[in-house]
């Protein structure tokens, strides 16, 4: 009904950008301790902003160290004569704090009326990368397409019209043989050309980095567009080249007896103009021998079927976070879930040097071994014999539990006993639930490798269960244990049993458990 | 005759073999390292480029039930979810943080990887990063508000109870924890976990740590997330793989 809404999103593009600038970098604390007003920051801000857009544009690097010098000089031509301007300090609060909102996202809600919804946009005028400076790592920064796209609106209102503006300028500045005018408007001219080239790098980037962004239509669009008007451009180029050039030759000609000052002055400007537009030509040439380039790059990004574009993206607070905080028991599928992003780590499997070493279980400090300035490892003798003790006990429970399930299914005529069926109490829960994870962890052991194994390693025990040692220990007091075989285990459905503390009111509920045993070699 | 098409089967199997060599040279390298860059090693990389090795590459990761692909011109190998020789296990996972390993420590370590993920890939907006940087304050400032959250939404009766704990339990032992301790370095703090959490995914290859205000995600985990973490679908699989009973019931 009310139409001019319907581009009404992209005003508030605008305004997103402003209202991030005038109500949130501007008025940081850290800059507010500063004899600054308001107003001078905001200068600071969209003066710093130009600097990076310069940066960005001649494709140079811009460290915190450049702008630092690029604020000093800032800070004297326009007087803020302050004797103690920690300039590096004031670069940082405007980069990171102002600029970068300290790392956090910035979003602004808004209705899209073509959608018919509430929507957020994304603030992030600026970006960093890492460069290598002097062999170490620094931060270059970079103008991101929106930055461009809100410094560009500043000054650059409509670019093809003050592209056509600047080309109308050259051409009565030549035609009236005011050369100095002409070469400012030529000046000018490149620098237009230099940002529409920014752009489009600009925008290869983005459709490397995000084809979600881009639908073939809109795509089709911004290319169609984007060529046809440099197109246009590359000829009224050409026109005022060849506009030059038969001017000096009529000015040559004109001139021919006389050699003043103002002579060569026009000549100088002249020649300055025509190597001007032959460098500006030579860009848009290189630009379009780049067009099927950048066809190219649309079809290599939509052609790889596997990055994901924003569309088809899983949404990590509702469908990871908030999934995980519900199921809170399901720490091995939140392992699964995140496996694909992790190292394979099979040295921990099959390094040699490992298996040969003195073994013990693994625990934290063997995981993150750099990590142990954390810890203070000094035990005294006192403790180092609690210590011991507590592990006699520990080990010394793990024997009795396990004895017992292996009891139990050796007596069993079918060979198979139920977690319900051996224990109802159990001397430390705890303790049972180390050993559960354990076994319910291997499915399926062979109790011949697993004692081969065992006697393979020398083990240094700790409080965590160890199968292959308590087998071994338990196999030492007499039990045939090789009478087993190998061993299943299997949680059975919907079975929920409750086994209690012997010393105290503490239980342990979990789903019933089947041990059951089978031949070596039997399936 | 006999001897050219002899000569001929010879020469093919001998491509063969030597494309199956290279190729398991390339999946040995990535099992050792997870990646392969032009910049890490240039034959190996130029050999990924053949198509052929290319294919037989694909194969041995088919067999050992891995993804292995070229993302932005490095290869990756990413072990899959069910894998079970290759790639992290929970009993790896749940070591990372705290001085204990219970299953509220292995939790809170898995639970706060995650958040570090969402914190820098939402999934939302079109931006695949919503941002450069964070601090170990953020990180540990937001496990608190969303762990009080997710207690508060959730009416469980607190029993000492040995394996029935619950989001309630977890949260307590998170706000339990020292806010800081950078004088000893403590492990058992919330900084402390949040620290250990960063170490761990340093060494994965995921982040980069500079100082303790600026953290940031690598070009490895961007691509990774950009090119199958994020992907939706996956959504099943995440969704079985959270349904999954464990054995410990919770009630």
């Amino acid at each position: 009904m009310y139409q001019f809404l319907d581009n009404y999103h992209k005003r508030m593009e605008q305004v997103a950008i402003h209202h991030y600038l005038n109500e949130i970098s501007s008025i940081r604390d850290e800059l507010r301790k500063t004899e600054f007003t308001r107003q001078q920051i905001l200068g600071l801000i969209i003066q710093l902003l130009c600097f990076i857009m310069e940066k960005s544009l001649l494709e140079q690097s811009c460290t915190l160290k450049d702008m630092e010098t690029y604020m000093e000089y800032l800070m004297k031509e326009q007087g803020f004569m302050e004797a103690d301007i920690d300039y590096g300090n004031l670069v940082n609060h405007l980069v990171k704090t102002s600029l970068q909102n300290n790392g956090k996202p910035y979003y602004f809600t808004y209705y899209n009326f073509k959608e018919g919804k509430e929507e957020k946009l994304h603030i992030r005028l600026i970006e960093d990368t890492i460069i290598q400076v002097d062999g170490g790592d620094s931060f270059s920064y970079n103008l991101t397409a929106q930055g461009f796209q809100f410094l560009f609106s500043t000054l650059e209102v409509e670019e093809a019209l003050q592209m056509s503006f600047e080309q109308l300028k050259l051409k009565y500045a030549i035609q009236k043989r005011n050369f100095g005018s002409a070469r400012e408007s030529v000046d000018n001219l490149f620098t237009l050309n230099r940002k529409q080239i920014q752009k489009i790098k600009e925008y290869i980037v983005q459709i490397k980095e995000d084809i979600g962004l881009f639908t073939s239509e809109n795509y089709e669009n911004t290319y169609r567009t984007t060529f046809d008007t440099l197109s246009q451009q590359n000829e009224k180029h050409e026109e005022l080249y060849k506009l030059i050039t038969t001017t000096k030759n009529q000015y040559m000609e004109q001139n021919i007896d006389s050699k003043t000052s103002d002579m060569e002055d026009d000549l100088k400007n002249m020649d300055y103009i025509r190597s001007r537009l032959q460098q500006l030509l030579g860009e848009q040439r290189k630009l379009f021998n780049e067009q099927q380039n950048l066809g190219d790059v649309y079809n290599e990004a939509i052609g790889n079927v596997l990055y994901i574009g924003f569309e088809n993206r899983i949404d990590m607070e509702r469908d990871i976070v908030e999934a995980f905080e519900e199921n809170v028991m399901s720490l091995d599928g939140m392992a699964k879930i995140l496996r694909p992003l992790l190292m394979p780590d099979l040295k921990r499997n099959f390094n040699f040097t490992r298996a040969y070493s003195p073994q013990r279980i693994e625990s934290y400090e063997d995981v993150t071994t750099e990590d142990n300035i954390y810890l203070d490892e000094t035990r005294d003798e006192e403790e180092e014999k609690l210590h011991l003790e507590r592990i006699d006990y520990v080990q010394g429970a793990y024997d009795e539990m396990i004895s017992r399930i292996l009891d139990g299914i050796m007596e069993s005529e079918a060979g198979q006993a139920t977690l319900s069926e051996v224990f109802d109490t159990v001397e430390d829960v705890e303790l049972l639930r180390n050993l559960l994870v354990q076994l319910h962890g291997d499915h399926r052991i062979s109790i011949k490798r697993m004692l081969k194994q065992s006697r393979d390693h020398m083990h240094m025990p700790g409080e965590d269960f160890d199968f292959g040692y308590t087998l071994g220990r338990i196999g030492q007091k007499g039990m045939d244990i090789m009478k087993l075989g190998i061993l299943e285990i299997e949680a059975l459905e919907g079975a929920s049993i409750m086994i209690v503390n012997q010393r105290d009111k503490k239980y342990l509920k979990c789903r019933d458990i089947l041990f059951r045993r089978k031949e070596e070699g039997n399936g | 005759m006999d001897d050219r098409y002899r000569a001929e089967v010879e020469g093919y199997k001998n491509e063969i073999d030597n494309n199956y060599k290279k190729a398991m040279k390339i999946v040995y390298y990535l099992l050792d390292k997870g990646q392969l860059s032009m910049e890490d090693n240039k034959e190996l990389y130029m050999d990924y480029s053949d198509r052929d090795v290319q294919y037989s590459v694909e194969q041995i990761a088919e067999s050992f039930e891995v993804m292995i692909r070229r993302f932005n011109h490095v290869v990756y190998l990413l072990p899959y979810e069910e894998n079970q020789v290759i790639g992290m296990k929970m009993n790896d996972l749940r070591n990372i943080a705290g001085s204990k390993n219970t299953n509220v420590t292995a939790y809170l370590s898995m639970y706060l990887i995650t958040l570090m993920l969402q914190v820098f890939y939402s999934g939302v907006g079109e931006r695949l990063k919503t941002r450069d940087f964070a601090s170990e304050k953020e990180i540990v400032d937001y496990a608190s508000e969303r762990l009080e959250k997710a207690a508060s939404k959730r009416e469980v009766e607190i029993e000492e109870e040995v394996s029935g704990y619950n989001v309630v339990s977890i949260k307590e032992h998170w706000m339990s924890l020292r806010e800081d301790d950078e004088d000893r370095r403590a492990r058992n703090s919330k900084y402390g976990y949040v620290r250990s959490v960063v170490s761990f995914l340093e060494k994965q290859g995921l982040f980069i740590k500079y100082t303790s205000d600026n953290i940031r995600p690598t070009r490895k985990l961007t691509d990774l997330m950009g090119h199958y973490f994020l992907d939706q679908k996956r959504k099943e699989t995440i969704e079985r793989l959270f349904s999954e009973k464990s054995i410990f019931t919770e009630d």
